[in-house]
């Protein structure tokens, strides 16, 4: 199905459309991160009416925009949005694949300070993985965390793939240009 | 059959009027019904307006929104589905900002942040 050429269509109509001609998509792929040393690993699941949005192209605005939005909220002066007309008018990114979904993903869902530096330090703070390399129960949910194991397994597969950087690179320089 | 109605102002003759954008503001904006918080299930069953749910731990997530509400003064509410007595779920705990809500689910008779299915919506004005 063709999406229609939303211009300057609020995001929530644009998301009404999808919610109503889409096919939920259930992504197997499992965003684990650590932010803080004191608790456990946080796993970020994609919504799968919002997977099937991303996948389909022209309905998410790009993902800097939530940025400049964050920026605005995290002066410590602010009381309300004012620039929320970046969602609507900003032409809608175009279809991404199910990993390039994810990787926007991060960059909107999980704290910047986690991804920007992700692979600094003695280990990454942050792993893509399949969900059936996740813990079956939930029994030592307290205690989990990134393993070394998996962790390397990253490290060798990173020579091979593109980084978030150089995926993002344009949108991230744009996001610090304005914050 | 597609439709759009355009007004300012609803009249009822009894009661008064309204503004629509009243209405517009009061209506659920964002829902989600996830099992998250369960291992091997499912992200959501159903939901709208929601990126991504994030499982910060034991009875412990962050409801991430597509589209930002305006200010931070949303309200929420929500439940854990099925289960115990003594359950209690909480919005807005400290995480939370205009693009996501911090949610706890809580039971009393253990004094343990739980796991659980849960369902939740939030009402306010968008971004």
């Amino acid at each position: 199905m063709k999406t229609p050429e939303f211009k300057g269509t609020h995001l929530f109509e644009r998301l009404i459309w999808a919610k109503e001609n889409l096919e939920p998509v259930q992504s197997d792929y499992r965003v684990v991160f650590e932010n803080d040393v004191d608790s456990p690993a946080s796993i970020l699941v994609a919504d799968p009416n919002w997977m099937a949005a991303a996948k389909q192209g022209g309905i998410l605005p790009p993902v800097w925009v939530y940025w400049l939005l964050a920026a605005d909220e995290a002066h410590p002066d602010f009381k309300k949005h004012t620039r929320g007309y970046l969602l609507h008018e900003t032409k809608p990114i175009g279809p991404l694949t199910e990993e390039q979904a994810i990787e926007y993903l991060i960059l909107k869902d999980v704290p910047r300070e986690v991804w920007e530096n992700y692979d600094v330090g003695n280990k990454p703070k942050l792993v893509i993985c399949n969900k059936s390399q996740l813990p079956k129960t939930r029994e030592w949910r307290n205690a989990w965390n990134i393993s070394d194991e998996v962790v390397s397994g990253n490290a060798n597969e990173k020579n091979n793939e593109q980084s978030l950087d150089d995926v993002f690179g344009e949108e991230l320089n744009r996001s610090k240009k304005y914050a | 059959m597609a439709g759009k109605i355009i007004a300012d102002q609803l009249q009822s003759t009894p009661v008064g009027t309204i503004d629509t954008k009243h209405l517009v503001r009061s209506i659920p904006k964002a829902h989600a019904k996830s099992n998250v918080l369960a291992v091997g299930s499912t992200a959501s069953e159903d939901s709208f307006l929601v990126s991504s749910i994030t499982d910060e731990g034991p009875g412990d997530a962050d409801i991430n929104f597509t589209n930002a509400f305006a200010t931070n003064g949303y309200a929420a509410i929500g439940t854990a589905s099925g289960v115990f007595v003594g359950n209690s779920f909480g919005t807005h705990f400290g995480g939370t900002t205009t693009s996501k809500d911090d949610i706890r689910m809580y039971r009393s008779g253990e004094n343990a942040y739980k796991d659980a299915p849960f369902a939740y919506i939030a009402i306010g004005e968008l971004a």
